[in-house]
């Protein structure tokens, strides 16, 4: 069962809106196609990927963090004054529970479609040379938004 | 004495959380990453009530209900879990393994006091 561009960005908002600010207690912004802060320049990424299955894959969920928001975001809940202090242990754990937590509100739209979903554990890696797909249509499942001034996407991708 | 409480999740990151929520309380919070580990707390130090998680590495949360379950010192402590699977077949197994309260993650602070607060006495610190 996949997903329409309209559900797919409805279902990306609702659970960005759901985990982000509760998480974090910072706000986020959703950003519009061509927004000047989302990077047009090749970056380094942090990944988290959760799949979604039942028997066979659904969907997978990738949260994209630029560092320095999984460095603030990491500083905030595990209390370090200098987000630059943060173990690459504590920016991988917050990343891969936020993706999480987020595969879990997209899981639940399958639910209440009366699948019967399987989450796998969280995959969380550094990508070095990431780069903003600006393909037409790609917006279609990657919603690009702003938390403490810094870049982040959730991409939800259906099979 | 304070009453015990056992957060088994596999991330640091919810860990911290539930520490910062208890730790205005009267109350001793301990820690476990997975089912294996909070088996092995849970039987050295007797907590007056388990937060699990569902999906951890090494052994998941399912198979610690059932072990705690078949332990007969064990068998009565009270478990909340606290996941971001809200799938009703799961929901349905940990009822049956007595589970006494389930809570999608993000959990809101004043929820998940509430829930516990039914289980166990939680005093402000002095």
């Amino acid at each position: 069962m996949s997903l329409s561009a309209l559900q797919s960005r409805q279902l990306a908002e609702s659970a960005i809106t759901a985990v982000l600010p509760q998480l974090l207690s910072l706000p986020v912004v959703v950003l519009s196609e061509g927004d000047s802060r989302i990077p047009a320049a090749v970056i380094p990424c942090l990944d988290g990927v959760v799949t979604i299955s039942e028997g066979r894959a659904l969907c997978t969920v990738t949260l994209r963090f630029a560092p320095d928001l999984a460095r603030a975001a990491a500083a905030r809940v595990f209390g370090h004054a200098d987000p630059n202090e943060v173990p690459a242990a504590e920016l991988k754990d917050i990343v891969g529970e936020i993706c999480n937590m987020l595969a879990g509100r997209v899981a639940a739209h399958w639910i209440s479609n009366g699948k019967s979903c399987l989450l796998s554990p969280p995959v969380v890696r550094i990508e070095p040379d990431y780069k903003v797909d600006l393909t037409p249509g790609h917006e279609d499942v990657c919603t690009h938004w702003c938390c403490a001034g810094q870049w982040f996407s959730l991409e939800i991708k259906t099979y | 004495m304070p009453p015990k409480i056992l957060s088994v999740d596999d991330s640091k990151t919810i860990r911290v959380l539930l520490g910062r929520v208890f730790r205005p309380f009267e109350c001793e919070l301990l820690e476990a990453a997975n089912g294996e580990e909070g088996l092995a707390v849970a039987a050295r130090e007797r907590p007056d009530l388990i937060i699990l998680d569902y999906n951890m590495p090494v052994m998941d949360g399912i198979a610690m209900l059932q072990n705690l379950r078949a332990n007969p010192e064990l068998k009565r402590t009270p478990v909340i879990m606290l996941t971001a699977d809200s799938s009703p077949e799961k929901i349905a197994i940990v009822a049956r393994l007595g589970v006494r309260d389930y809570i999608i993650k993000p959990f809101q602070d004043d929820k998940l006091l509430a829930k516990a607060a039914r289980l166990i006495p939680l005093m402000p610190r002095a």
